[in-house]
């Protein structure tokens, strides 16, 4: 606006009372979660893709692989053993 | 490309959180596990090479050699030398005796005819067989025992003896005798050598072959009428030459096996009626000797058998690993010969659309954008990164940065630039995804840009990446970007893989409509588009890739913009790229996990689910997975198997890959010198992109969690940008 005239004054009254303040009876819940006009918060985020929680799956498949890793390498030391284990020759 | 950490420093997420003991162990294991399966892998290679030694027929031996030592009484004597004594002796069949004998064998083909013919005519003989032949067809063994046939052993792999290193002479007989322990439940004392033929024809080398067999207890049988048959001369010869002279006795070579036997099976079923009407008979080797030394077959005992056991598994586990392991490789060619087709094609038509003068995607966009940049600690690349994206030439652009609680003064670093269009929004602790919705709520325009924070762009980048928009089903566009720090073997490597990752790749999937990831460094969104599926989600550490398959199945168009350029900083060291490309493969897999339902869905998810899920699975997770094979074979192939060929094939696919980097970089307008790097790349580089996609799915099996550091950031792009 070009031109800014007063017009004029708001009257102003003396107060005519006071607000009665009680005792604090406890504490608001901080709005931490709720829903803000901007950002949707609400929600808990999903769980993260493929995360075992419980770390249950991961127990049960090291077992699995702690077992047959091992079960591999004694096959494997059996079939040295058995085919360096002394030569096999006719029967006098 | 910022990798950008969901975890604060305080939380120590990247371990499991055990004690350094319990952590020590794991690893441990861990190598147990490792070793386990290569050792597995090596020893099945091993035995594979060991019973695939090479294999020349009979009779094409080489040149004799001094025969000075060999006593005149055995080089004039019979076809059977008895040597376990210390005085050798040899013998022959008695008048009117043939023994017949076949070596090689068994073979699943041949031997099985002979056995045949040799049924019919009520006759025996005696198999001279080979270990690895016996372990591979036990059942044909044991059937010509069954029979009455007598078996010898004629070495494991058939290789010339005398070249051999004594322990390796011993290991072959024994191994063949295992074999047909296991077999036929027998031992023998029958022995032949390879490559050997008449008493007459030993050498001193043949002989101290023969005297080694009688030490260890073997009868040597030789032969005093060869049939020729592995010349293959027409039945007719073969039985001329099988016939004995008059009526002596004879020790007849023949072969069941070695290449095609059809003229032996068709010579045997005249040579022995005619040889019967002569008045000779048939019998096995050990009974048609004149002072035989009686049964050549004793049966074998229970831990020979189990030796034998043990030997005919592996040599068949070996052929059978083998056999996957070359089928696998021929898919992976194919496959890797149908995506190098395709990205020829499709790159090439793509850019020549894209460079036609008549090409355009609608209306010019001048609408104002919004470019998002979420932040956290990175005051030294934040502030040219922000200039750039501030000083684009387009219209309107607010650039809003999200600093997401850093403590280095990122925000600060940014105010103090005292750009105009600028605004910095500052979030408590949250991630990239949440930095990211946060920026988009601030933003004031429906056109929305988000850039790394290390990521520098071109003056009329913005511009570019959002013309796109003019086609108003598109909702979400694709930059073009390139290695801003290409100094160094790993700054050219990745320079290389992005050019060809963002000229050849991207506009495949462009030209099939199923781009997989607008890049965090550089992507523009529609403001719809991202309320539609709603933002980006916290569930997977590729929150690009995932946003990206949101917005596919939200029936938008998805499409690369290659003009629009931006330079970003890459990791320096090996150690960040892995972080980095474990990440992002693993961040790709959580993505194809979680839109997994999209197959069975209808509409335009359903199109995604079932085109374009499956083509990104195969060529970014299944191939890449495969490709340890190559390294494999190539060194098998290099130390058991032809090493000119094994190398040919190898730069045979080192020249695919370069023709294919060389049209990548003329598509962008690159100078090739870079490419030098690319023959390096084979011995580090491609074998980290392979573990790693081997880490991240081990990992995603585990359900393990992770968490992520920072990337180190040397500034490098920025300095150069002239900041």
């Amino acid at each position: 606006m070009g031109t800014n005239r007063h017009v004029g004054r708001a009257r102003v009254r003396r107060p005519t009372g006071r607000a009665k303040v009680d005792r604090a009876v406890g504490t608001a819940q901080t709005p931490e979660r709720a829903p803000t006009g901007v950002l949707p918060a609400g929600d808990e985020p999903p769980p993260p893709v493929f995360v075992d929680a419980t770390g249950q799956r991961r127990r049960r498949l090291r077992r699995i692989a702690y077992g047959a890793g091992l079960a591999v390498l004694l096959l494997l030391l059996l079939l040295w053993l058995s085919q360096l284990g002394g030569p096999v020759q006719p029967a006098p | 490309m910022t990798i950008y950490r969901s975890d604060r420093p305080g939380s120590e997420t990247t371990t499991s959180g055990h004690l350094p003991a319990v952590r020590r162990r794991r690893t441990f294991l861990r190598w147990v596990v490792a070793l386990s399966v290569l050792a597995l892998l090596g020893n099945l290679l091993l035995v594979e090479a060991y019973a695939n030694a090479r294999f020349d027929p009979d009779g094409s031996s080489g040149q004799p050699g001094s025969t000075a030592g060999v006593p005149a009484a055995i080089r004039d004597g019979g076809p059977v030398i008895d040597a376990t004594g210390a005085k050798p002796r040899s013998s022959r069949p008695a008048a009117r005796t043939i023994a017949l004998t076949f070596d090689d064998g068994p073979d699943p083909r041949w031997t099985p005819q002979i056995l045949d013919v040799l049924a019919e005519n009520h006759v025996p003989a005696t198999f001279f067989v080979v270990g690895s032949q016996v372990a591979r067809h036990p059942q044909l063994v044991r059937r010509a025992a069954a029979e009455g046939h007598e078996i010898g052993v004629h070495t494991f792999t058939h290789r010339r003896f005398a070249e051999l290193p004594e322990w390796q002479r011993d290991l072959e007989n024994s191994q063949t005798q295992m074999a047909i322990a296991y077999a036929a439940g027998v031992t023998t004392s029958l022995f032949r050598p390879p490559y050997s033929s008449s008493a007459e024809a030993l050498d001193d080398e043949g002989w101290a072959t023969v005297r080694e067999a009688g030490a260890a207890g073997y009868l040597t049988v030789l032969t005093n009428v060869d049939s020729r048959d592995w010349t293959r001369p027409g039945v007719d010869a073969i039985v001329r030459n099988a016939t004995p002279d008059g009526t002596a006795g004879a020790v007849v070579l023949m072969h069941d096996a070695g290449g095609d036997r059809a003229q032996t099976v068709a010579a045997l079923r005249r040579l022995i009626p005619e040889l019967k009407q002569r008045g000779y008979r048939f019998s096995t080797v050990s009974a048609a000797l004149d002072a035989g030394p009686g049964k050549a077959n004793p049966p074998a005992g229970l831990s020979d058998e189990w030796r034998g056991r043990a030997l005919v598994w592996s040599v068949q586990l070996a052929d059978g690993t083998v056999w996957l392991l070359w089928w696998a490789v021929l898919a992976v060619g194919l496959l890797t010969l149908l995506r190098t087709l395709m990205l020829f094609l499709f790159a090439a038509t793509h850019a020549r659309r894209r460079r036609a003068k008549s090409w355009s995607w609608g209306a010019p966009v001048t609408d104002p954008v919004s470019v998002i940049v979420p932040a956290y600690n990175e005051s030294v690349t934040i502030g040219p990164a922000v200039r750039s994206l501030a000083l684009s030439a387009h219209r309107d652009v607010e650039v809003v940065v999200v600093d997401d609680a850093s403590d280095d003064g990122t925000g600060e670093a940014v105010e103090a630039l005292g750009l105009g269009n600028v605004r910095v929004v500052r979030v408590p602790s949250g991630g990239k995804a949440t930095a990211l919705n946060t920026g988009a709520a601030m933003a004031r325009h429906d056109l929305i840009v988000m850039v790394d924070a290390d990521t520098v762009v071109e003056r009329d980048s913005i511009h570019r990446l959002v013309q796109p928009f003019g086609d108003p089903k598109v909702g979400a566009v694709a930059g073009n970007v390139k290695v801003g720090n290409r100094t160094g073997v790993l700054g050219r490597w990745q320079h290389i893989e992005y050019v060809i990752g963002f000229n050849l790749d991207r506009r495949l999937y462009d030209s099939l409509g199923c781009i997989p990831t607008i890049p965090g460094a550089l992507g523009a969104f529609r403001r719809k588009a991202l309320q539609d599926v709603g933002g980006l989600s916290v569930d997977t550490l590729a929150e690009d890739t995932d946003l990206t398959m949101a917005i596919h199945r939200a029936g938008w168009r998805v499409v690369y913009e290659e003009s629009a350029r931006a330079y970003t900083e890459a990791p320096a060291t090996l150690r960040q790229l892995w972080r980095q490309r474990y990440r992002w493969s693993y961040g790709t897999m959580q993505a194809m996990w979680k839109h997994r339902r999209s197959i069975v869905e209808a509409g335009p998810s359903g199109r995604f689910g079932r085109f374009g899920l499956p083509f990104i699975a195969a060529f970014t997770v299944l191939l890449p997975l495969l490709a340890p094979l190559l390294d494999v074979l190539a060194v098998y192939g290099a130390v058991f198997l032809d090493r000119w060929e094994t190398i040919a094939g190898w730069l045979a696919v080192l020249v695919v890959q370069t023709v294919t980097a060389i049209l990548a970089f003329r598509l962008d307008k690159e100078p090739l010198r870079p490419l030098w790097a690319l023959p390096l790349q084979q011995f580090a580089y491609r074998q980290v992109t392979y573990l790693v996609l081997l880490q991240s799915a081990v990992t995603a099996l585990t359900g393990r969690r992770l968490g992520w550091q920072k990337l180190h950031r040397s500034g490098e792009v920025a300095a150069r940008s002239g900041g």
